[in-house]
């Protein structure tokens, strides 16, 4: 049932928020919705130390396998905590963050629907249930990234986010639905897990892994997808605290490590998480170092820290995932913070250059406090939270660690947290202390205390939970490690190591290092100039362009829509029916070998065809050749009867007058109604010019060839007969129960009546269709009399027009009857 | 009470007609009105019906029997195609009788819309190849009515487009339809059905499916016959073209299903390799060529393309889950996509323009329909818990099951890339601030201050009904998917429609036809 709650009651927040009035009043009360799901998840912390685990489940999809099973172990306990705990300071920072209610109406709203999906993700039992909260999660960071909407680098964040984000998200569904072929349907972690030596042998094992960790590696923001990250600072400061350093970007690091057991064996697990998240490591830290902009400097050191917990989960060892663990906890508490700091710095000075900004200390004494506290986490000094996550880190850096990261990992280890300390260093001294390295210092008040409340809190935790180990932290991390573990897991943590430990003095070491390096930045800083190396955003632009507002030509997106608008769809008409014809005469062709071998070939003598068919058949050739090399409008009239009234001939001699009836009475109207609409018609074929004799040819090609295989199809049709027709249940049966002489007449309107009432509708449409078009006067308000008598003229007129000339009902009245009436058919309509 | 079964034609027929004679614009609106949701009622109490009894409601018309005279006949997906083309219909219905401008309604718009519905409802319930060609050509000279209605320049321009390359469309399935009876003798589609299983495909089924699949893939807008879609499906009013872009392609697909699915089964294996290639161009085709357009119809048109290839490519897996999954994807998008259409024209009537490089600010003018045209954005491209993402993700299962892994790939590809296309959208019309444009004299969009605030409500109303069926077959996933997969099933076992239609007709023809030795033409 709490599991329940958690998921929805943010969910429901947002819902309510939606409907009420924008008034300070509620949205202030909207606090104590995540600090109630906070003490409700405190109560369950006996449970969760002692190795319960609570779960809910609901069957959502069966034939998908999709469940909504909601889990609240060891690990979902952890991340729940940080979201319910961390959330409760933003919401109640953002009441007094904007200026606006308006504003704050509309953030809490995405907010809350944000925190719902958080904690849906981390709850969830089943993957592929994980992965809607997944999305939900990847759309509610991009409204928020998105949030101030009239600035275009507010848009452009979003959309690189959306696309990094939502891209990453649909190789992880690609990976997910592979799992679903290879366990056959099943989804549920737990399930999964059971069966991970078959999955492991599965040919498909190391696609869907690839396509997961991708999945988590943009989420996570690892390089090289990491550029969404700086990009999203573009959101308002409370939603980059939570969304993008203390919950959502560590949702890929979660995903890790819930299948850290289950798909963690292999090669491609420890290489690619391994080498990638301690690349990324070293990288944000040292790019932070390079910005100007405050929130720049924490999204790289925020990437670089998500970089070592996933080498952490791909180095799979008990010490490692320990150290995960209690770094996610550290991060989410000094980071979220951090961001909080300079949300409320930007909120007084106005700025967030760390050029300009200097010698806060005295202005702001509480929030240089709470800075103090955080930072110092951050930079890993004892005794502070942070301090217990590096020490772990050079453990878990120096044991049991595979041969490849052997050397590698230390090291790494070591600079990464040097680059983290000189950060820490860095924004400390530049903010707080030294004079600004730009103009004048600021004037500046301290921030009101929902500003500064939530820092001094998540400050004091990062040293209270440091301070009482054992009570504390223990309870929470050692189930979270269980549960990754999959196994009662239990390593120690310490405050006070001794001096001669290795790990410490690698940690001391790193320390010195970047202090030095942190109090010298000014000249690195200034060398980079806010330049970011290995970027690979403009590779991102390469394919899919930089924003959206008008076609990029240099991108691979706005290439290939210049191809298919100007090249397919290029607007002629005379182009798309080559397309059109010639697809369907390849087509037809392929399928024509495919099949050859099966079929009947047709066989007839010469001697069957009699001078006088042979003599027609040539004469409609020739009419039909001619008609396309008429020069003028008349003779292609002239040339188009011809092939018709020959056409008559044929149905003639084949023994269907009325059918020739009928076609020469439409061959005849035609003629009649072309010329009179001769005088209004424009000068025919004006531009000779576009004729040239390649286009001529090749659509003389095409025509040929439409030709042949039309001829080809029938004569295969007649020649494959597998069934005896259905034609002479009509001969027997038109006069005894139709009682009509005509079968052709019986059929078309008493057997297939309602073909005849269909086809006479679309008369009808016809007729108010080129009513419409060629008359300016009112057809349903025929009140006028006189109107009335002009509209049935017109109506009449038209109809017959339509009927004789539109293509439909020409091939219509012909095949209608050659097909119902069989093609031997005597037309004895007088027996 | 199977005869019932004629009232989806009957409706619109009458109503066409009582529209022409109706005196003045009112009673004419309200005519339509009530007679859309008896249409309505009427397709969901024989959705009903046959849920219920499990059963295929069968007539022939003018009580000839079958396979000679014409069979009517409703399984689940006709059901469920007229279903959605009801509720569809009520909803562009009441949208266009109100938004359409005055001489457009005088000249027949809410006939030739009935007239049209007529044919698209013919189409699902005909048991009758020929007459189902029938059907296509009522909706085929209905909907260019409504292209053309008004009489504009680019109207015409793209309602030629359309007439044009459909008449081919109808030239190859009529073609193919002779030679089908040429081969097979009958017309009647269960009856067909039968006859095709008997034979042990012959090749020259394989060549008659090939021929019926050139011919849908025109009317479904698939690639490369798909250039009359995006001629001219912008060019309509806003009414016109949401029916269209829910309707009309799908007809076409219904068509496949019917035909490929239903008749012959047996030559699909043979001819998956045209499927899954024409599928997987579709697919990426028809969203990069949405992906920079600058009137929001125009995107959506080319959307349409892309997701029409979704469903080809379910299809071409020739399997019930592929299936089940297109079907269900079909029933998705018709009803998204609709809904998309009416907003994007609602949205050009709030800012007096088509182009979306002079739209913006929408999310601070109109917050409601931001909101909703943002839900139907996110069903679109397919973000869960929305229709499309089952949609999506019940097709990709289908792909990695048939171990078709490239086309899965493309599908996830084009996935990324409609929600690029689809979120430009909303950037450039909801996110971005307004712009400031002289007005288009020549622009002739809803005129919203002409409305009274219940129009004003009444032409969001049916978004908002679409929308929330989309947000309901989404959080009600079971329950549809279940559908879906059970319409894939009864379209696979093809018996008991045969039996419902031809009942006993077997042992008597049997008994008194022999194939007459005429037939025996050929290589022996």
């Amino acid at each position: 049932m709490f599991n329940w709650l958690l998921i929805f009651g943010p969910m429901l927040t947002a819902g309510t928020l939606a409907f009420l009035p924008a008034h300070k009043r509620f949205l202030q009360l909207t606090t104590l919705i995540p600090l109630a799901l906070f003490a409700g998840l405190l109560a369950h912390a006996g449970d969760i130390a002692d190795g319960k685990t609570f779960r809910t489940t609901y069957q959502w999809v069966d034939a998908l396998g999709l469940e909504l099973s909601l889990v609240l172990d060891g690990l979902s306990f952890l991340f729940a905590l940080i979201i319910t705990g961390i959330g409760t300071l933003i919401v109640f920072y953002t009441n007094s963050y904007f200026q606006k209610d308006d504003e704050t109406h509309r953030f809490l709203i995405y907010l809350f629907i944000f925190m719902s999906a958080m904690l849906g993700i981390v709850l969830s039992g089943n993957f592929l249930g994980m992965f809607i909260f997944w999305e939900l999660t990847t759309i509610s960071s991009y409204l928020l990234i998105g949030f101030k909407h009239d600035y275009s680098v507010a848009r452009i964040g979003a959309r690189q986010a959306l696309i990094v984000t939502g891209g990453g998200g649909l190789a992880l569904l690609g990976g997910i639905a592979m799992v679903g072929v290879m366990s056959g349907g099943v989804y549920d972690f737990a399930a999964l897990d059971a069966m991970a030596g078959e999955l492991a042998d599965h040919a498909l094992f190391e696609a869907a892994l690839i396509l997961i960790i991708i999945g988590a590696f943009t989420k996570s923001a690892q390089f090289p997808f990491h550029f969404w990250l700086p990009g999203a600072m573009e959101a308002p400061t409370p939603a980059s605290s939570f969304l993008h350093s203390a919950t959502m970007v560590k949702a890929g690091v979660y995903l890790l490590a819930r299948l850290a057991h289950t798909f963690g064996g292999g090669d491609i697990w420890l290489y690619a998480l391994g080498s990638i998240g301690l690349f990324t490591f070293v990288y944000g830290a040292f790019m932070a170092l390079s910005a100007y902009d405050l929130k720049a400097i924490l999204a790289h050191t925020t990437l670089s820290w998500l970089g070592v917990l996933i080498a952490l989960i791909g180095i799979n060892t008990k010490d490692s995932l320990k150290a995960a663990m209690v770094g996610i906890l550290a991060h989410a508490l000094y980071k979220g913070a951090l961001f909080l700091v300079v949300g409320a710095i930007d909120y007084e000075t106005g700025t967030r250059d760390i050029r300009k900004l200097g010698r806060l200390a005295g202005a702001m004494p509480v929030t240089a406090v709470a800075s103090a506290l955080v930072l110092l986490s951050m930079a890993g000094v004892p005794p502070m939270l942070g301090f217990v996550a590096k020490e772990t880190l050079k453990v878990a850096s120096l044991e049991h660690v595979p041969d490849a990261f052997a050397a590698v990992f230390p090291v790494a280890a070591v600079v990464g947290s040097a680059l983290t300390v000189a950060a820490a260093t860095m924004i400390g001294l530049e903010i707080f202390l030294r004079k600004p390295q730009h103009g004048e210092d600021l004037y500046a008040h301290e921030a009101p205390l929902p500003m500064w409340f939530g820092p001094l809190i998540l400050g004091g935790l990062s040293l209270i939970l440091a301070l009482f180990l054992h009570q504390f932290l223990d309870p929470i991390i050692n189930p979270a490690l269980s549960a990754v573990y999959s196994d009662p897991a239990e390593v120690e943590l310490y405050l006070l190591p001794a001096l001669d430990d290795l790990a410490f003095q690698l940690s001391l070491l790193s320390i010195a290092i970047g202090v030095v390096i942190g109090v010298t930045n000014r000249p690195l800083r200034d060398s980079l100039q806010n330049k970011s190396l290995l970027d690979p955003t403009h590779v991102y632009n390469k394919i899919f362009g930089i924003g959206d507002d008008k076609v990029d030509v240099r991108s691979l997106l706005g290439q290939g829509y210049r191809f298919v608008n100007r090249r397919l769809q290029d607007g002629i008409l005379r182009h798309y029916l080559n397309y059109v014809f010639f697809t369907f005469v390849l087509i037809m062709i392929a399928v024509i070998i495919q099949v050859w071998g099966k079929l009947k070939l047709p066989s007839f003598e010469l001697d069957e065809i009699t001078l006088l068919e042979t003599f027609i058949a040539v004469i409609i050739m020739i009419s039909a050749v001619a008609t396309t090399f008429a020069r003028r409008r008349l003779g292609a009239v002239v040339w188009a009867g011809a092939a018709g009234v020959n056409i008559a001939l044929l149905f003639a001699l084949f023994g269907a007058p009325d059918l020739a009836f009928t076609q020469l009475l439409i061959e005849v109207l035609t003629l009649i109604f072309l010329m009179l609409a001769f005088r209004l018609l424009p000068r025919f074929m004006q531009d000779t010019s576009r004729f040239t004799t390649f286009r001529t040819m090749r659509d003389g090609v095409i025509a040929v060839m439409v030709g042949l295989v039309f001829g080809l199809l029938a004569l295969l049709a007649s020649s494959n007969r597998e069934a005896p027709p259905i034609r002479y249940w009509f001969e027997e049966n038109a006069y005894e129960l139709g009682q009509g002489h005509n079968i052709v007449n019986v059929i078309l309107v008493d057997f297939r009546g309602l073909d005849t009432l269909g086809e006479t509708t679309v008369l009808v449409i016809a007729a108010l269709g080129v009513l419409a078009l060629i008359s300016p006067m009112p057809l349903l308000d025929m009140l006028d009399k006189h109107f009335k008598e002009r509209v049935r003229q017109q109506l009449e007129a038209e109809a017959a027009l339509e009927k004789d000339s539109s293509i439909i009902s020409h091939i219509y009245e012909n095949i209608n009857r050659v097909l119902l009436a069989g093609d031997d058919f005597r037309g004895d309509d007088n027996a | 009470m199977d005869r019932f079964i004629v009232l989806p034609l009957l409706i619109p027929l009458t109503t066409a007609i009582l529209a022409m004679i109706a005196p003045g614009r009112v009673p004419r609106r309200w005519v339509v009105r009530t007679a859309l949701t008896l249409n309505l009622a009427a397709a969901l109490w024989i959705f009903a019906t046959i849920l219920r009894d499990n059963t295929v409601l069968v007539t022939n018309a003018g009580a000839w029997p079958a396979p000679y005279g014409i069979t009517l006949a409703v399984d689940e997906l006709s059901a469920l195609m007229l279903t959605i083309t009801a509720v569809l219909a009520l909803g562009v219905g009441i949208f266009g009788d109100i938004t359409i401008d005055i001489t457009r309604e005088r000249f027949g718009f809410l006939p030739i819309l009935n007239f049209m519905l007529m044919g698209i409802n013919l189409a699902f319930i005909t048991g009758d190849i020929f007459n189902l060609y029938v059907a296509f050509e009522v909706m085929l000279t209905g909907s260019f009515g409504l292209l053309v209605l008004g009489d504009r320049d680019n109207q015409i321009k793209g309602g030629i487009k359309y007439m044009i390359i459909n008449l081919m469309s109808s030239t190859i399935f009529l073609l193919a339809i002779g030679l089908t009876y040429g081969v097979l003798g009958t017309l009647n589609m269960a009856h067909l059905a039968e006859r095709a299983a008997d034979v042990e495909s012959p090749g020259i089924l394989t060549i008659l499916a090939a021929m019926y699949l050139v011919g849908f893939s025109i009317k479904a807008a698939a690639v490369p016959f798909f250039f009359w879609l995006p001629a001219s499906y912008h060019t309509p009013p806003a009414a016109v073209t949401a029916i269209f872009g829910g309707i009309l392609t799908k007809v076409g697909i219904y068509g496949m299903l019917r035909v490929h699915v239903f008749i012959f089964p047996n030559e699909m294996q043979h001819l998956q390799w045209l499927w899954l290639l024409m599928a997987g161009a579709t697919m990426l085709v028809g969203v990069t060529g949405a992906l920079y357009q600058r009137e929001i119809r125009r995107v959506f048109s080319f959307l349409i393309i892309s997701h029409v290839g979704y469903i080809m490519m379910g299809i071409g897996f020739d399997s019930r889950v592929g299936l089940a999954a297109a079907i269900f994807y079909m029933a998705h998008h018709m009803i998204v996509k609709t809904a998309l259409f009416m907003m994007a024209g609602i949205l050009e009537g709030i800012h007096k323009a088509k182009d979306l490089h002079r739209m913006g600010g929408t999310v601070n003018r109109a917050p409601v329909l931001s909101v909703l045209f943002f839900i139907a954005a996110m069903a679109l491209s397919g973000i869960p818990p929305l229709s499309g993402f089952f949609a999506k993700f019940a097709l990709l299962s289908a792909a990695f099951s048939a171990e078709q892994y490239i086309l899965g790939g493309i599908s996830l590809i084009v996935s990324l890339l409609t929600i690029i296309a689809v979120y430009r959208v909303w950037h450039e019309g909801f996110w971005k601030p307004a712009v400031d444009h002289i007005l288009d004299p020549f622009i002739e969009e809803i005129v919203l201050e002409r409305l009274d605030n219940v129009q004003r409500r009444l032409i969001v109303a049916p978004s908002v009904v679409l929308v929330g069926l989309a947000i309901g077959m989404g959080l009600f996933a079971n329950a549809s998917y279940e559908l879906a997969d059970r319409i894939a099933g009864q379209l696979l076992d093809r018996t008991r429609y045969v039996d419902a239609v031809l009942g006993d007709y077997q042992e008597e023809f049997e008994a008194e036809n022999t194939l007459p030795p005429t037939f025996q033409v050929g290589r022996e």
